[in-house]
């Protein structure tokens, strides 16, 4: 994807960094009707998003066509520190895919 | 000649031969040949029912319910079908957390596989369609704890 899809920000406090990612995607149910031309408007979703931490897999989350538009996720984990990368990454049922780096804060 | 022949016949092959393993991928069909990722549950997504998806999803159906572990921080009312919720689990060893809402069309939200130094909460954000349930659905030491909570919504409007 050309543009950037993925918001992401992480912040230490007190030995748990927290991540925040905002994702920008239409998510769409595959069951709305367009009211211009009448179709039904074809599925695009997030079906996987994976967060990594120095290689580790902090977290897989596997979607379904309930979250909504721009979904949001947040969590926190144990350790990280200041300088540190964190990777986030999405597919979708497309094959569609972006990654983004946050550095914690 | 030949020789060179031979050659682009073997990268051709080769080509056709990613090519197909993309196309599986496209479809989420085959993620075997990557062990370090596992597939998207197509079935458990499509299921119409909570014990279906679950079964699909996880392979049992046994669930031990747990409200003073499992706690879920959600509004009363989902305006416009939608809400902020954030699922907490104290139990040690929590593996995963899985949302589902019993009145939407297919209940199966979302499923996230924790680590274990994640502090087992997520916060996002859901779509509801009905006014109903939340349920959540944690597994900790190969056992299913779940909770739930009521929660109104308010009609959503079509976008567009």
């Amino acid at each position: 994807m050309a543009t950037k899809t993925i918001e992401i920000r992480a912040k230490h406090n007190n030995g748990t960094t927290t991540v925040n990612a905002l994702i920008t995607h239409p998510m769409e149910s595959g069951h709305r009707i367009s009211s211009k031309t009448g179709n039904t408007i074809p599925p695009h979703f997030i079906q996987e998003v994976t967060c990594k931490y120095k290689g580790m897999t902090l977290l897989t989350a596997q979607w379904g066509i309930g979250m909504p538009m721009n979904p949001y996720l947040s969590f926190g984990f144990e350790g990280g520190e200041k300088g540190e990368h964190i990777i986030l990454k999405w597919v979708d049922n497309r094959g569609d895919n972006d990654i983004a780096e946050a550095i914690i804060k | 000649m030949k020789n060179t022949n031979q050659k682009r016949r073997i990268i051709l092959k080769g080509t056709l031969a990613a090519g197909a393993v993309g196309t599986a991928m496209g479809t989420g069909v085959a993620y075997t040949h990557l062990a370090a990722r596992p597939a998207w549950p197509k079935e458990a997504f499509n299921a119409s029912t909570v014990k279906e998806a679950l079964l699909k999803l996880t392979g049992s159906n046994k669930v031990i319910p747990d409200p003073g572990n499992i706690q879920i921080k959600a509004p009363t009312v989902a305006e416009n079908g939608m809400a902020h919720i954030t699922i907490q689990s104290l139990l040690a060893d929590t593996e995963s957390i899985t949302v589902f809402i019993p009145n939407n069309a297919f209940p199966l939200v979302a499923h996230f596989k924790l680590n274990q130094k994640v502090t087992n909460a997520i916060t996002t954000r859901i779509k509801i369609e009905n006014s109903g349930e939340i349920i959540a659905i944690v597994s900790a030491s190969n056992k299913l704890y779940s909770t739930t909570k009521k929660i109104r919504t308010t009609v959503a409007k079509q976008q567009e």
